[in-house]
């Protein structure tokens, strides 16, 4: 009897990466590696033509946003289960993740050997975070000893993944016109996301929001 | 009235003779050969002898000696040419008094030529002008006093001045001026005058250096009267009264004077004047003086708020200067703190890029080693994963800079320093000169740190920094950490062989801004940051340092709270159960419950299995088995993952709502496992 292998999608921007992750899994007897996309674009589409076990998807890519598209294949494809890929580890990034019915999340700090692992699991239906990711984000402590400071975090947590991305762009230093045309979207729906995450976070002035994105890490390279 | 040496009718002299009586201003009449023929009765009142005294001697005894030749020349000159015409008009001269002064007279003289006599007699009516000469001495004396003092830069410089012009005006050997100071009452001397400009020197300076209370001093007894005091003879006066009798008298001092000067009726200085050789002029000096000094106290108020003024105006465009200075300086620092932030925005950059090039070289490693490999490249091949993870570690560190390390990266930020030390040590030792020794000391099992692990790193980084900058070429960095008093902190401390602080630099080392670095890169933040960083988390900062001697920073950071289950109350890992039907769900709850050190076991929701903690979904028979699970062993808790109905809230248990929340699972399972270590209800 054939061993039934996990079919992989890889989605990132970076073709060397994507490379790597290829060479590693066809050394993989558990693990096929069934295509590739440099961004979220056309996604939803491939995975109804290819149909993935898993979907490994970076977060930050030109062109549409991964967590949105991560919510559309959860909804539709439920066979096909979303495990994120990035450097980047904040909390909040991990709750959005989940949020967006992702069924893991690592960091590309992590072994590869783990998230081959984890690539297992995820396809069992658990969600799995890598050991780096683990670290930061699973050390329980009771709300009663949580600091008023956790209050932004926790508020970041109600923006939608595209409004995280519209405020780490603006983190980034970004003029407005310069995020829309890095999101492919015009000035005034920029304008409208820039107005609900002030409103969703309490920030009253674009400076605030920038040293906010700045606080949260979000601006992060 | 003596008139006998007139000719003339009776009548006339008769005349004569009573305008000789009456005449307030002298009149006297002289021969060619300068002999008084007649004088009037006011000679008496002016030189101090009486007509008949004078009447038959040579005009000369009223002439001052110096004067006398002049006198006589002009005699002569009128005898030899007996029609020269006399000009009509008022000579100034000088006049001898009796009793040997000598004082300044207008002369109006007029000839009269005598019919059949060959010489003229002279008639001429002599004013005694002394206080009108006095007067304009004084007005002139004044005049100079006030443009000194106007002209002076300073107040000293004006009395300095004024002393000067009131000593040479009225011939004194030496003065100084005393003024009222604070507190009220008292009196100082600062400035002197000599007419010799070294004479005096030793005495001069022991008066610079008095201070004089109101109770004695002559000082203080001109500026209580408020009137001249003249000591005619240092010797007579008693001992005790005036402080500086006996060094005046050692400079060979005779006489003294004070003299006051006052403004609005208040004493505001005294001028004090020494003399060698005291004169019969010397009351005329003393008037003099008095009357030039008197009307200068509201020129030296005026003065003295002038003084005060330049004094305020000076500390204010030093203000000003400093001001300035402080924003430049600013300015510098926010220069390079916006250098520093670009530094940071580039390395955390650097440290992603190398994160995103360094995971597929992972994956081929690993594909790699998958593979049959001969010795040699299987070694080849661990040599390329030690580098690897060496520049994992870099990367890692390079990303810690970005993030502003006062802001807590996580509301429940704690640290394992040993975990910590692993991927910070590559980063940490490539902070030091590779001549710098760095010595490490982390023991494994210390509490956990309440600090997040970036705020840490940059904490540590920048004492780390500091340490090697502060040492010798050959110095030596100690780095290291030891559970607090009852294990319920951390300590952390850095020590560097270096050359060690001043107190002053000590004193100021963790304020903002202070820096003892000339390189641009020195920002002054370093200490005041890791000051920010601890106390953000509630720890503290100690410094110890000594010139020549080192120093050595020691952080304190409060314990992290008790995660989990305690151990000694349950050898071995304790148990949690998930009874949790979306795998997704369960997997991130096992997590968070793996995270805090518990061993997890998936089971069916009537079957929490033994252990402390039961997660599950909300059902009948789950219900029925919390109820059990609960009543078996009063330290057990339930976590509901779902909404409750009325029937479990009955029950005492921690509910987790919204179940799509990463956040809220987070702080749901928190609170159960504070619960569970806590064995609180």
């Amino acid at each position: 009897m054939t061993q039934r292998r996990v079919r992989v999608l890889c989605v990132d921007d970076h073709a060397f990466l994507v490379d790597g992750l290829r060479t590693r899994f066809e050394a993989d007897p558990g693990i096929q590696f069934v295509g590739r996309l440099a961004s979220a674009d056309d996604l939803v589409r491939e995975v109804a033509r290819l149909r993935p076990d898993i979907v490994l998807l970076d977060i930050e890519m030109p062109g549409r946003d991964p967590f949105e598209a991560a919510d559309d294949i959860h909804r539709q494809y439920p066979a096909t289960r979303v495990v994120f890929l990035s450097a980047h580890v904040r909390d909040h990034y991990v709750g959005a993740a989940f949020k967006a019915g992702a069924f893991g999340y690592f960091s590309k700090a992590d072994e590869p050997g783990a998230l081959l692992e984890g690539i297992l699991r995820a396809d069992r239906g658990e969600f799995v975070m890598g050991p780096s990711v683990a670290e930061r984000c699973t050390s329980p402590a009771p709300a009663a000893r949580r600091p008023a400071q956790a209050e932004p975090v926790a508020r970041l947590s109600s923006l939608t993944p595209r409004e995280q991305e519209v405020l780490r762009l603006f983190g980034r230093g970004m003029a407005r016109a310069e995020v829309a045309s890095s999101l492919c979207r015009s000035v005034k729906t920029v304008d409208g996301h820039r107005e609900r995450i002030m409103k969703k976070l309490g920030i009253h002035s674009g400076p605030e929001l920038v040293r906010f994105a700045i606080r949260e890490g979000l601006a992060e390279a | 009235m003596n008139a006998g040496g007139l000719r003339g009718g009776a009548g006339l002299l008769a005349h004569y003779r009573a305008i000789l009586k009456s005449t307030f201003d002298p009149v006297l009449t002289i021969d060619a050969d300068g002999v008084i023929l007649a004088a009037s009765d006011s000679v008496t009142r002016v030189f101090g002898c009486a007509p008949d005294e004078i009447v038959g001697t040579s005009l000369s005894t009223l002439i001052p000696v110096h004067f006398r030749a002049r006198h006589e020349a002009a005699l002569a000159r009128h005898r030899a040419h007996p029609k020269t015409p006399l000009a009509p008009q008022t000579h100034q001269l000088s006049a001898l008094h009796r009793d040997g002064t000598v004082f300044p007279v207008e002369v109006s003289l007029s000839r009269v030529d005598v019919p059949g006599d060959a010489t003229p007699i002279f008639t001429g009516i002599v004013r005694d002008v002394s206080e009108r000469t006095r007067v304009e001495e004084e007005r002139r004396l004044l005049q100079r006093i006030t443009i000194a003092l106007a002209e002076s830069r300073s107040l000293a410089e004006g009395l300095e001045a004024a002393l000067r012009e009131v000593g040479l005006a009225t011939g004194w050997d030496c003065g100084e001026v005393w003024r009222v100071v604070e507190p009220l009452g008292q009196m100082a001397d600062g400035i002197s005058w000599a007419r010799e400009p070294h004479a005096y020197a030793e005495f001069r300076r022991a008066g610079e250096r008095l201070r004089s209370s109101t109770e004695h001093g002559l000082p203080n007894l001109c500026a209580a009267s408020q009137e001249p005091v003249w000591i005619a003879d240092l010797r007579t006066l008693p001992p005790g009264d005036f402080a500086r009798q006996a060094e005046a008298r050692a400079a060979g001092f005779r006489a003294a004077a004070g003299i006051p000067v006052r403004s609005d009726g208040e004493p505001v200085a005294v001028l004090l004047f020494f003399l060698r050789t005291p004169s019969p002029d010397d009351s005329r000096r003393l008037r003099l003086a008095h009357a030039a000094v008197a009307p200068l106290g509201h020129l030296i108020r005026r003065k003295a708020a002038e003084d005060e003024l330049e004094h305020h105006r000076a500390d204010l465009e030093r203000t000003l200067r400093e001001r300035a200075a402080e924003i430049e300086r600013a300015h510098e620092q926010l220069r390079n703190a916006e250098r520093l932030a670009a530094i940071g925005t580039l390395a955390a950059g650097l440290g992603h890029d190398v994160t995103n090039i360094l995971f597929p070289i992972r994956c081929r490693l690993d594909a790699l080693e998958t593979q049959q490999l001969s010795p040699g490249a299987r070694e080849d091949a661990a040599a390329i994963r030690r580098s690897l993870e060496y520049l994992q570690q870099l990367g890692d560190g390079l990303r810690t800079l970005i993030r502003d390390p006062v802001a807590p990266d996580s509301p429940d930020a704690r640290t394992d320093l040993a975990r910590w030390w692993e991927r910070v040590s590559v980063m940490l030792r490539g902070a030091l000169r590779d001549s710098v020794r760095f010595e490490v000391d982390i023991p494994e099992a210390l509490p956990d740190a309440a600090v997040g692990t970036l705020a840490l790193t940059q904490a540590v980084l920048n004492l780390v920094v500091n340490a090697g900058e502060a040492c010798p070429a050959d110095g030596v960095v100690r780095l290291s950490a030891a559970p607090g008093p009852g294990g319920r902190s951390v300590l952390v401390a850095v020590r560097d062989s270096g050359r060690g602080m001043t107190p002053e630099v000590l004193r100021h080392a963790t304020d903002p801004f202070f820096t003892t670095k000339t390189r641009s890169l020195g920002t002054g933040m370093g200490l005041a940051l890791v000051r920010g960083i601890v106390e953000s988390c509630g720890g503290s900062i100690g410094i110890e340092s000594r010139e020549g001697a080192g120093t050595t920073v020691t952080l304190t950071f409060p314990g992290a709270p008790a995660e989990g289950v305690p151990s000694a109350a349950t050898p071995g890992r304790a148990i949690a159960a998930v009874s949790i039907r979306d795998p997704r769900a369960a997997g991130l709850v096992s997590s968070f419950l793996q995270g805090a050190g518990m061993s997890v076991r998936r089971t069916a929701e009537t079957n929490p299995a033994p252990g402390v903690l039961w997660v599950t979904e909300p059902s009948r028979a789950a219900l029925e088995a919390a109820a059990a699970y609960l009543g078996a062993n009063p330290r057990r808790r339930v976590v509901l993952f779902g909404r409750p109905d009325d029937a479990w809230k009955r029950l005492n248990i921690i509910v987790i709502e919204d179940t799509q929340d990463f956040q809220k699972i987070r702080r749901g399972i928190g609170d159960a496992l504070a619960a569970v270590a806590g064995g609180a209800p």
